[in-house]
């Protein structure tokens, strides 16, 4: 392993357009968004969906083509690279779904599945190949004798688990979840979390960690990004972020984690619809619609994601960063103090 | 609004429901009874596959026909002025005259309970007509307020509009809207949040809340996640294979939650500024078709492999999960009370 100070993966302005049919113009599913990670930490992605953050994962990961910027993967830019090149890379950086009966071929057992990209990038052959999979399978608490089975025959978490394994065989450095638990109930979900964790320290892996839900982001990450309308409101440590969260956005996300205790209702910050269509976004911060707290310049001009005054490795994009609106807003109650 | 609305009720006793697979018959749900009181929302809880999901199904007697029936128990509906039917034993002709006017439905997945080739008002125009007997343009314009009065702006457009034209969030507002038309005084909600983002999430609580108390419906939230409950349920039936196996009062069951089935659910519930320790509850659900003796969560539960490490090897048996107490699988647990308004089926915690 390389420098261990040196980022694994930087993202550098980067923006993905879509071109919409129809003649609605350009939809910017991620624009200019810069981040570094590092090895063997976590950075737990943030959003609603329709945010970008499932293009962003596929843009780092050149599964969806970069339109403007950099993704840098240790040293080396890909934002242009193709062919083989790419291909050698991919072994380096791999994904785990939302749905793991999506990205699971019915039609293939789950030794196949697993043993694929052993296959593909030439790493085993013969019956090293088995004891590989073997290994992986028993690694992610499933056995080996569950390689003749196919995905119809196992759990939601258990599939999941396969997922994991096939992704982990090829040996990557670099693992993208997407909503990895999102499907799943809450016993599964815990024991997917306990197993990346787990993974994470054993193999010195670095993950991007998707999630609508901060609450699994939080068990997780070392640093979290909030996405709103294809760009980052809201970046920093995770400790940083969850209690001192700078944008009204993410104490909303905060406030919408269902909280297990039962006591008298609380007034609470909450936002009235959903995020405006990215394909015509509000001009100003692209929240304001939403914002409980909107003023005037929030209507016009668009905060730039500046270092706030506690933290500078925390920074916000929000007009009213630097203010304390714990009271401002009519019926919060909420108790987070900015 | 009907008069009887506030007092509708539904009571479940000893249900059973039997599916004919092909290694023989089976029962996801074997002798679950609880209460849907006027105005109250009752959770049920428990991991997929425990049988949540048939008990709703059967009580809106919508089990799959020729696969799955109601094999005992009985579902007595009652509107409070002395009419009550036993939906698991009434005709078709009957519970179809009942559901979705007194019953209605709604569900985790919005984009397949929606007809994608009707608008939305459209659909939702259709149960009052078919309930209600209203004109096609009173429907109509119900169907309006209706979509008005779960949120959704611009009503009066957004009711010409198709299913896919909605986001999740929308959809399920739009189903939530068509559940109400009938005026139902009772609401079964099947996980009706959990295909949504949180935010999104959090104002349907808000909202479910809001419209319960207005039209003080009997509500029965079904869910994986105790999270959501603590929001939402005045009292929990917390299901495991086929059976209850604690009920409490919300408030209770969090303060003081008996069954360990029930303290290693709550455990799982992610919660903000907790590291994820529990790692979850070993191994999964048993299928129906390989329900285990005794206490079916005996092959899972800490608590009886804790006791069995403590106490006399003659008071344990081996299993291929390990040692664990002998009474959990020779003795099948029975809901026993343990306090006002608590019951648990655990010979332990009983004893």
């Amino acid at each position: 392993m390389s420098n261990a100070t040196f980022p694994l993966l930087c993202a550098k302005d980067l923006s993905v357009r879509y071109r919409v049919s129809g003649g609605r113009g350009v939809l910017m599913a991620v624009n200019d968004v810069t981040f570094d990670l590092l090895r063997a930490t976590t950075l737990g992605l943030v959003g609603e969906s329709g945010c970008g953050k499932t293009t962003l994962a596929r843009a780092v990961l050149r599964l969806v083509p970069v339109s403007d910027g950099q993704v840098v993967f240790d040293g080396l830019d890909l934002s242009h690279l193709s062919g083989s090149h790419l291909r050698r890379l991919r072994r380096r950086m791999q994904i785990v779904f939302q749905d793991p009966l999506g990205s699971l071929s019915p039609r293939m057992t789950i030794g196949d599945a697993v043993g694929e990209g052993l296959r593909i990038h030439r790493l085993r052959r013969g019956s090293a190949i088995r004891d590989r999979v073997a290994e992986m399978l028993e690694r992610v608490g499933l056995q080996a004798a569950d390689m003749v089975r196919y995905p119809y025959e196992l759990s939601g978490g258990q599939r999941q688990r396969v997922a994991i394994a096939r992704a982990l065989a090829v040996g990557p450095e670099l693992l993208v979840c997407d909503e990895p638990v999102s499907a799943l109930d809450v016993s599964a979900q815990a024991q997917i979390l306990s197993l990346l964790v787990g993974l994470r320290r054993d193999f010195g892996l670095t993950y991007l960690f998707i999630s609508h839900n901060l609450a699994i982001v939080d068990s997780v990450c070392d640093a979290v990004a909030v996405m709103y309308l294809g760009r980052f409101v809201e970046i920093g440590p995770r400790a940083a972020v969850f209690e001192n969260p700078g944008h009204p956005y993410t104490r909303v996300l905060l406030e919408s984690v269902p909280d297990p205790e039962p006591r008298p209702r609380r007034a609470s910050l909450r936002t009235i619809g959903e995020p405006a269509s990215p394909s015509s976004p509000p001009p100003g911060c692209p929240f304001h619609p939403r914002c409980p707290f909107a003023v005037d310049v929030c209507r016009h001009d668009r905060p730039e994601l500046r270092a706030t005054s506690s933290a500078p490795a925390h920074r916000v994009a929000c007009h009213r960063a630097d203010e304390d609106l714990s009271g401002a807003t009519p019926s919060n109650a909420s108790g987070i103090t900015a | 609004m009907s008069p009887n609305r506030h007092s509708a009720a539904l009571a479940v006793r000893d249900l059973r429901v039997e599916i004919r697979t092909r290694e023989g018959i089976v029962r996801p749900v074997d002798g679950v009874s609880f209460d849907i009181r006027p105005g109250r929302t009752l959770g049920l809880a428990g991991e997929s596959g425990c049988g949540k999901t048939v008990s709703a199904l059967a009580l809106m007697r919508l089990l799959p026909r020729g696969q799955a029936r109601i094999s005992g128990g009985s579902v007595l509906w009652s509107n409070g002025d002395g009419e009550s039917v036993n939906l698991a034993t009434a005709a078709e002709q009957e519970v179809r005259r009942l559901r979705g006017r007194r019953l209605a439905m709604i569900f985790q997945d919005p984009a397949a309970a929606l007809n994608p080739v009707f608008t939305v008002g459209e659909q939702i125009a259709e149960v009052s007509r078919l309930h209600l007997g209203l004109s096609h343009g009173k429907a109509m314009r119900r169907a309006v307020s209706l979509l008005s009065r779960v949120g959704i702006a611009d009503a009066a457009r957004r009711a010409r509009e198709y299913p896919h034209q909605f986001s999740g969030g929308m959809q399920q507002r739009a189903m939530l809207a068509m559940a109400l038309a009938g005026e139902p005084g009772i609401l079964i909600a099947d996980e009706p949040t959990t295909a949504l983002d949180v935010t999104v999430q959090a104002q349907i609580v808000d909202l479910l809340r809001g419209l319960q108390s207005e039209a003080g419906m009997g509500m029965l939230w079904v869910t994986h996640d105790l999270g959501v409950l603590a929001q939402v349920a005045d009292e929990i039936c917390v299901m495991y294979a086929g059976r209850i196996v604690e009920r409490a009062g919300t408030r209770e069951l969090f303060a003081n939650p008996l069954h360990p089935y029930t303290q290693a659910l709550l455990a799982c519930v992610p919660r903000l500024h907790r590291p994820a320790g529990t790692g979850g509850i070993p191994g999964s659900v048993p299928t129906p078709a390989e329900v285990p003796p005794g206490c079916r969560f005996h092959p899972r539960c800490a608590l009886s492999r804790r006791l069995a490490v403590e106490l006399d090897a003659e008071l344990c048996v081996n299993t291929q999960s390990g040692s664990v107490l002998r009474r959990c699988v020779d003795e099948v647990p029975a809901l026993r009370p343990v306090g006002a308004d608590h019951w648990v089926a655990c010979g332990e915690v009983a004893s």
